[in-house]
């Protein structure tokens, strides 16, 4: 392999690829959401645009491009400018370290296969976390320039929310690192060839997929765009494509979270045990986990009523972050003994 | 790798711009940020450090810098916080009581 | 092959470093203390770059989660919290600036001059100590034996960080 297409072609080419899928997928997890909802709630669901409103998300986009695009009258133009180009940027980012198998040719076209990740760092696991905490200031600076008192309520609100949802979040993810030995994403994929780690790790999972709810801010802990108390939170003065980033920002975070938890606890890109016979290629097998968490998402928004912010709080500090601690010292053990 | 002089020039340069925050601002706040200032830039010269004597300890250390950081920051703006309280502003020249 | 290395060990991070000194210039000249954080958030995850251009990738991420994730989260809340609308008629800047500023700009030449006259080696073009394995894991085993004793130090400094800042920002009433 030439200097060429080593270091720029082919990154280029898997960057390209991810981010279409990426795009893709959010835009038709917003149709996905709509009508998993409506179907619980005895509804149809958009049904008008295409077939069954297959292209409603297509219709969606347009309106929103096509929109005015309204700055409030007093608002600080530069930041309510930058605030939702800082809330998409992480989000996308994260999407670097993210393995959809251990190797690929791109369905033949390569005569040698490639890794299938962008960029195997040696500090994966460490790097999302990093990147993501940044989205915090979209939310708040958003909620801030808009110079409206909704919206400054929802990012204060938010901002509090996702970093006390972020230590729980971390130190779960510190459970299956111990056991992987590894920060690298593919290598904690690899290290759960024979175990999945959410068996052994299932209190860290279990409190992964609370704070990653909350991380999103997703129903039931959406308090930062409580519509009944709040309009819509730290958007709402946005309008056309600034609001489509944020929009865009909360989708890709959703995928982003389930990225890591299907990395971290379910094996990745590893077929489910039992179901090997079927032999589908591995990003098959990556695209059915990271689904199956996409729907436990709307399956939450659609069964549990929101929480109260004090009592959201209090469960973040004092049960979340005291069970993960717990977790890593019960880990610690078993590796010591 | 670029010569380690220009490391040195520019973390005196960053140090430089956080000692002339603390010095002209009124805003205790941002007095507060040009300190943070202050500490990356230390921060730079023990990595670059680490990376041209090809030893570990400038990193370790430079941690050891991020932990008193966060907790001066911590201290730092809950007594910014206290002092809103008493007087409803943050200029730092509004806080005279001590002055003989 | 040789063009990007070139780039990247030369030029790349000179412009990383001229970005972080304008932001950082940001910091001290907004007239909007939002405006400054902002400036901030920018100055830390440029610095992250220059950390990650100098082999030390664990630093860079932990520069990121400790300020973009921590530090500056709580300066934008504060600075949020403290009316800003009523500082704004106030005054910026001391009455002695200008001097402060010809100070800073004598001590940045001073000090500059001397480093760059001074006699310092080469870079190694191979580091061993640091990038075996990677960054993360030379800092943890030095961490974890031979620092061990300032590390359980700093977590202590931390704690005593958490309560305090607890009791001061804690309202008269509920003491």
């Amino acid at each position: 392999m030439d200097f060429t297409t080593a270091y720029i072609l082919l990154p280029t080419a898997k960057i390209l690829a991810v981010f279409l899928v990426v795009l893709l997928v959010v835009l038709f997890l917003t149709y996905a959401e709509r009508k998993v909802i409506a179907f619980m709630q005895v509804r149809l669901g958009p049904m008008r645009v295409g077939p069954y409103g297959i292209l409603q998300p297509i219709a969606d986009g347009l309106k929103l491009f096509l929109k005015e695009d309204i700055i409030p009258l007093k608002a600080d133009k530069f930041v309510y400018w930058i605030a939702p180009t800082i809330a998409i940027v992480p989000a996308l980012l994260s999407f670097l370290v993210v393995p959809w198998g251990n190797e690929t040719t791109f369905f033949g076209l390569l005569k040698e296969p490639t890794s299938a990740v962008i960029a195997d760092l040696n500090i994966g696991i460490l790097y999302i976390l990093a990147i993501s905490s940044i989205g915090i200031y979209g939310i708040l600076l958003g909620g801030w320039a808009s110079n409206s008192k909704y919206p400054l309520l929802g990012g204060l609100r938010s901002a509090a929310q996702m970093v006390s949802y972020e230590v729980p979040l971390t130190l779960a993810l510190v459970g299956p690192v111990m056991m992987a030995n590894t920060l690298s994403t593919r290598g904690i994929v690899e290290a759960q060839k024979h175990l999945w780690f959410f068996i052994p790790q299932i209190l860290a999972f279990l409190v992964y997929i609370a704070c990653a709810v909350a991380e999103t801010n997703r129903a039931p802990y959406d308090l930062p765009e409580a519509e009944t108390e709040l309009v819509a939170g730290f958007h709402t003065e946005y309008s056309g494509m600034k609001f489509a980033f944020f929009y865009l920002a909360e989708y890709a975070n959703m995928i982003v979270v389930s990225a890591i938890a299907t990395i971290c606890f379910l094996g990745g890109w590893l077929p489910i045990p039992y179901l090997e016979f079927l032999h589908l290629p591995p990003f098959v097998w990556f695209a059915l986990k990271v689904g199956a968490f996409l729907f436990g998402f709307l399956w939450i928004r659609a069964t549990y009523p929101r929480y109260r912010y004090d009592q959201l709080m209090a469960i973040g500090w004092k049960f979340f972050i005291p069970l993960t601690l717990i977790n890593i010292f019960i880990t610690a053990f078993f590796l010591l003994k | 790798m670029i010569p380690v002089s220009h490391v040195l020039v520019y973390s005196v340069i960053l140090f430089g711009i956080g000692v002339l925050g603390v010095l002209i601002r009124r805003n205790a706040l941002i007095m507060l940020m040009s300190l943070e200032l202050m500490m990356n830039a230390a921060n730079i010269n023990l990595i670059a450090f680490s990376r041209y004597l090809d030893n570990v300890a400038g990193q370790v250390f430079a941690i050891f810098v991020m932990c008193v950081a966060a907790s001066e920051v911590a201290i730092g703006l809950a007594i910014a916080v206290a002092l809103y309280r008493n007087k409803n502003s943050v200029q730092i020249d509004y806080f005279n009581e001590l002055k003989g | 092959m040789e063009a990007l290395t070139q780039f990247l060990s030369h030029y790349l991070i000179y412009i990383i470093m001229g970005l972080s000194v304008a932001t950082a210039l940001g910091i001290v000249f907004s007239k909007n203390a939002v405006h400054s954080v902002i400036s901030m958030l920018f100055t830390m995850v440029l610095i992250a770059g220059v950390y990650l251009l100098f082999d030390a990738e664990f630093l860079a991420a932990v520069q990121l989660l400790v300020y973009a994730g921590g530090i500056i989260v709580l300066f934008l809340f504060v600075v949020l919290l403290v009316a800003l609308h009523k500082l704004e008629n106030l005054r910026l800047y001391n009455t002695y600036s200008l001097f402060s500023i010809i100070l800073v700009i004598l001590l940045i030449v001073i000090l500059g001059a001397t480093f760059l006259t001074m006699p310092f080696g080469e870079a190694p073009k191979v580091v061993s100590n640091i990038v075996a394995g990677g960054s993360t894991e030379a800092v943890a085993m030095s961490l974890y034996t031979k620092f061990i004793l300032p590390f359980e130090i700093a977590s202590v400094l931390l704690l005593v960080a958490l309560i305090g800042a607890i009791i001061l920002t804690k309202s008269g009433a509920e003491q």
